[in-house]
């Protein structure tokens, strides 16, 4: 069982990366494999993310257990390949909840406490 | 479709780093990707992309893997020093082996690091350029330069050319300085103008630099030529007498001039003060080029633009050489490069400098086939413990990084190693190469990045194939012992290195001989002319060129004859193209060399004459000058019967028999002997061959009488002879040196795995023995295998070596063949000690009581 801290969140912390992939691969829904991936990740933090980053960061993921594989089927048009999808597990889940609440008990009260340093 | 895709390599190279269950996936979508860039990005940029997402890939995987391995690292590193101290034999072969190769890299580094270093502490060095001077002389391939420019080029860029800043002359002075009534000749009495100390930074120890040179027969002095003259008193104000009649009074002491740097300065006067010396406008003429000029040029300045307004210029300024000639700048780091001498550039160099670099690189690829061999023979040893990693988990690629990892850690000591050789090496380097490298200069950043980068790539090398090899072992066969440590790949590609190896000694020694071969031929080719017992005085003041001189020589009974010459035949004056009777205007710029003698000197050197007769007329002036030709010249100039004709403005009476006045690395040139007139140059004298210290003593008691404000000196012909072929003596040399140590590694690497194989066969050998062999028998077993391997190494070799030795003699006009003498004892001494290191193992092995290796109880 993995050790929980006072405030309840899971000791093995994942990096800024890896939390970016998981949430990518939520919103990718079906469609979330290497290339889809990549592309969206490249897009949103606006940039380059090279194959073998993003690749060992899926590889830890798995290892986790945050996220499982599917290999699809091939596609029948010509040229089609079978692709590996990556879908998130619930532990994965969780996981992203985790963050997100330990998130906004971090940023609790930030508007007033930033205005206040801001005044002084 | 196939056009879209991303290079077959790249693809190939991802799917080897990746592990295997994602390989497929992964270049999949990057082939993907690579489609839909191409749609937008187009083909360059596109691909341009693909490389940098192939090389990010390997960095993180790379990192990834070495972050994993740290765990393991310290038990891989007590294993490794566990194995070298318990097999201390193949350790000290492959750290001797290593540490050569490496300490003959790092001299060669040290060399070529040094010798691009020159000159690089000046202000504004990229600026500074000299001026050179490209003559259209039709002789030799290649260009034919000299650092000269006419003297009043200097102030004429200064007024005309904006982008030049400043400029300097730089010109040999006086070789005769008299101080305190003690005669001194010196090599760096140098002649600039003032400008000389700011464009370079030569810093003044005293004396300001913006006045030391401004008045004539003011000196600034070395410090080192200070104290060699005044010890510790204070230059300043003293005055030295130079060339016997110029006073020069010192005004400021420089700064030791550092090891590296072009110019060799001793002593530095002001330009102007030949102006006072020779006459009022001396230095203003654009007729003569003998004066070297350096320039700082703008930063911004155009380099082509600036060369292509110099025909101009020096045309509109009436240049008195020839109107072909093409001046043009040459940076100051290449000046070093070019070489001193006032000569053809072949780079020459350049070539030595690339020369060592190969033969060092192909010494350090021997000692890396030693340890590969070595590593991969002792497998046996190495197996149950790869073999047990295994079961107990490790991954191959596990296994490769320990052994890797063991033979960088080996390629590092023996780095240090080297560099404690190094140290050692260095003094009797220095004296060999004529330098003074700094053996602090392995620790400056770049050398010691070089180093460490160049041993870890040694020992990743050379560990690359021992690694994947052991790796390669299947943990069930070694342990159940049915595995067969003599696969047929380990034994061949273990044959293939000793055999590489061996071409690699082979074509070395085989190369070296050749050399020798060269340097036999040359010291005994007949030069065309006498050459024992001679020797030449050079002649400086005019008292020593009268008969008076010579006749009281000649009254000694060991000095038989002597005759006065401007030249000698190993010293001859070229740059002359003159005119002849029929000249077509494609002959008009031939390069002829020139000599002016009497009459005897053709007796005194045996030079048979071979049409027509010796001088009759004195030389009084260029229209009544007669003129005796050599063969080479006669070929030259097309005449059929060259008697009477016109050459120059004289006549052609005579014609020599060739003799070689330069080294045989060029075609005899042709050459024109007219009579002396005037005072001469040379005396040579013919001494008897007994007493020579005697006689030499007595020419100087009589050099005394007649000189007093030159000091004797005196060259034997011989050395003369001798000192044109100083460089491919010093080639034959290193490469003696070079070829000894690659076959001293070769060997020592067969030495080791021999006696590992005869260690292994020590049951079968006894087997033998008990069946009937004899130690012969044995002997035979192991000696047919190496000598095959020799011999093929041998076939190999020597075409190579071949090919190699006669594209360098290809250099020479005349030059020997690679004597088969060479090539036969090359290989026969390959093999012979090739036979002696294996047979001293085996032959241990071979005579040893079959029980001793075969109880066990």
């Amino acid at each position: 069982m993995k050790e929980t801290s006072k405030y309840g969140a899971y000791m093995n912390e994942i990096s800024k990366l890896d939390e970016n992939v998981l949430l990518i691969i939520l919103s990718l829904k079906d469609n979330a494999y290497i290339v889809t991936i990549k592309t969206r990740l490249e897009k949103y933090l606006n940039k380059n993310i090279s194959l073998g980053t993003l690749f060992l960061s899926l590889k830890r993921l798995t290892r986790e257990g945050y996220i499982i594989t599917k290999i699809g089927k091939a596609a029948s048009k010509q040229g089609g390949r079978a692709k590996k999808y990556y879908r998130l597990t619930c532990s994965g889940v969780m996981k992203l909840k985790e963050i997100r609440r330990l998130h906004t008990l971090m940023w609790k009260n930030f508007d007033n406490l930033a205005e206040e340093v801001l005044e002084s | 479709m196939k056009r879209n895709r991303p290079p077959a390599a790249g693809q190939k190279f991802l799917r080897k780093i990746l592990p295997i269950n994602e390989q497929k996936y992964i270049t999949e979508g990057l082939e993907d990707l690579f489609a839909i860039n191409l749609k937008d990005r187009g083909k360059f940029l596109t691909l341009f992309w693909y490389w940098k997402e192939i090389l990010m890939t390997t960095i993180v995987i790379i990192k990834d893997n070495l972050i994993g391995s740290t765990i393991m690292l310290k038990n891989y590193l007590k294993i490794a020093f566990r194995n070298m101290k318990k097999y201390k034999f193949y350790t000290l072969i492959n750290f001797i082996g290593l540490a050569m190769g490496i300490t003959g890299s790092l001299l060669v580094l040290l060399f070529i690091d040094h010798e691009l270093s020159y000159d690089i502490f000046h202000n504004n060095q990229e600026n500074i350029y000299r001026m050179i001077l490209e003559h259209p002389v039709k002789f030799a391939k290649g260009r034919t330069i000299f650092p000269s420019t006419p003297p009043a080029m200097k102030g004429a860029m200064l007024d005309e050319f904006p982008e030049v800043l400043k400029a300097s002359r730089y010109k040999n002075g006086p070789n005769i300085i008299k101080c305190d009534n003690e005669i001194y000749t010196v090599n760096n009495f140098k002649y600039v103008d003032p400008e000389f100390l700011s464009i370079f930074n030569f810093p003044l120890i005293k004396g300001d630099p913006a006045t030391v040179l401004s008045d004539p027969f003011s000196l600034v002095i070395a410090e080192k030529e200070a104290i060699k003259l005044f010890g510790n008193q204070d230059p300043i104000g003293k005055t030295i007498l130079a060339d016997g009649e110029h006073e020069f009074a010192i005004t400021g002491v420089l700064k030791n001039l550092p090891v590296k740097t072009y110019f060799n300065i001793g002593f530095l006067a002001p330009i102007e003060t030949l102006n006072s010396i020779q006459g009022k406008d001396y230095l203003n003429t654009w007729g003569s080029i003998n004066y070297e000029l350096f320039v700082e040029l703008r930063a911004d300045t155009d380099l082509t633009e600036f060369e292509n307004k110099l025909p101009g210029f020096i045309k509109r300024h009436g240049y008195g050489g020839n109107p072909r000639d093409h001046f043009m700048p040459q940076k100051l780091s290449d000046v070093h490069l070019v070489g001193e001498e006032i000569d053809i550039v072949d780079n020459r160099r350049v070539q030595t400098l690339l020369l060592y670099s190969a033969v060092a690189f192909l010494i350090l690829l021997i000692a890396c086939f030693n340890y590969m061999n070595l590593a991969t023979a002792r497998s046996t040893v190495r197996s149950k413990e790869v073999s047990i990693r295994k079961v107990v988990g490790a991954k191959r690629s596990e296994l490769i990084k320990q052994f890797m990892g063991e033979s960088i850690i080996l390629a590092l000591i023996a780095l240090i190693i080297s560099i404690a050789a190094v140290k050692l090496a260095l003094p009797y380097f220095n004296a060999f190469i004529n330098r003074e490298l700094a053996f602090a200069a392995i620790f400056s950043a770049k050398i010691f990045i070089t180093l460490l980068f160049l041993s870890i790539t040694i020992g990743f090398i050379s560990g690359a194939y021992p690694a994947f090899y052991l790796s390669s072992f299947i943990p069930q066969e070694v342990i159940k012992g049915s595995y067969s440590h003599d696969r047929r790949s380990g034994v061949i590609s273990r044959n293939t290195l000793i055999i590489i190896q061996y071409v690699i000694s082979i074509v070395l020694i085989i190369c070296t001989f050749g050399i020798y071969d060269q340097l036999r031929y040359v010291s005994e080719l007949d030069p065309g002319f006498s050459k024992d017992f001679i020797l030449t005085i050079s002649l400086r003041d005019q008292n020593l060129s009268s008969q008076a001189f010579l006749d009281e020589l000649k009254a000694y009974p060991n000095i038989i004859t002597g005759t006065y010459s401007n030249g000698t035949p190993v010293k001859t004056w070229g740059g002359n193209l003159p005119e002849w009777e029929g000249q077509t205007e494609d002959e008009k710029e031939t390069l002829f060399f020139g000599l002016q003698v009497e009459n005897e000197f053709f007796d005194f050197y045996g030079i048979p004459i071979v049409d027509g007769g010796i001088f009759t007329r004195e030389n009084t002036g260029p229209e009544n000058r007669q003129y005796i030709l050599n063969e080479t010249a006669v070929k030259t100039t097309g005449w059929e019967n060259p008697i009477g004709k016109r050459f120059e403005q004289g006549v052609v009476i005579g014609v020599v028999k060739d003799f070689h006045f330069s080294s045989v690395r060029n075609k005899i040139k042709p050459l024109s002997i007219s009579r002396l007139s005037g005072s001469s140059r040379f005396l040579s004298l013919k001494i008897a061959s007994n007493d020579i210290p005697d006689t030499l003593k007595h020419i100087e008691n009589t050099w005394k009488k007649f000189s007093v404000n030159y000091p004797f000196s005196y060259n034997f012909i011989e050395d003369q002879i001798n000192s044109m072929y100083e460089s491919e003596r010093k080639l034959g040399k290193s490469m003696t040196f070079c070829s000894l140590i690659a076959i001293v590694i070769a060997t020592i690497g067969l030495f080791g795995l021999t006696s590992f194989i005869a260690q292994q066969k020590t049951k079968e050998i006894s087997i033998r023995k008990i069946l009937g062999a004899t130690v012969p028998n044995i002997l035979k077993m192991f000696f047919g295998k190496v000598s095959f391997w020799i011999l093929l190494a041998t076939i190999i070799a020597v075409p190579t070596a071949w090919f190699t030795t006669h594209k360098w003699l290809n250099s020479y006009a005349y030059k020997t063949h690679l004597s088969l003498l060479s090539v036969a004892s090359a290989a026969l001494s390959a093999q012979l000690i090739a036979v002696v290191a294996v047979g001293i193992h085996v032959l241990k092995t071979a005579r040893k009581n079959p029980v001793d290796s075969l109880r066990y109880e």
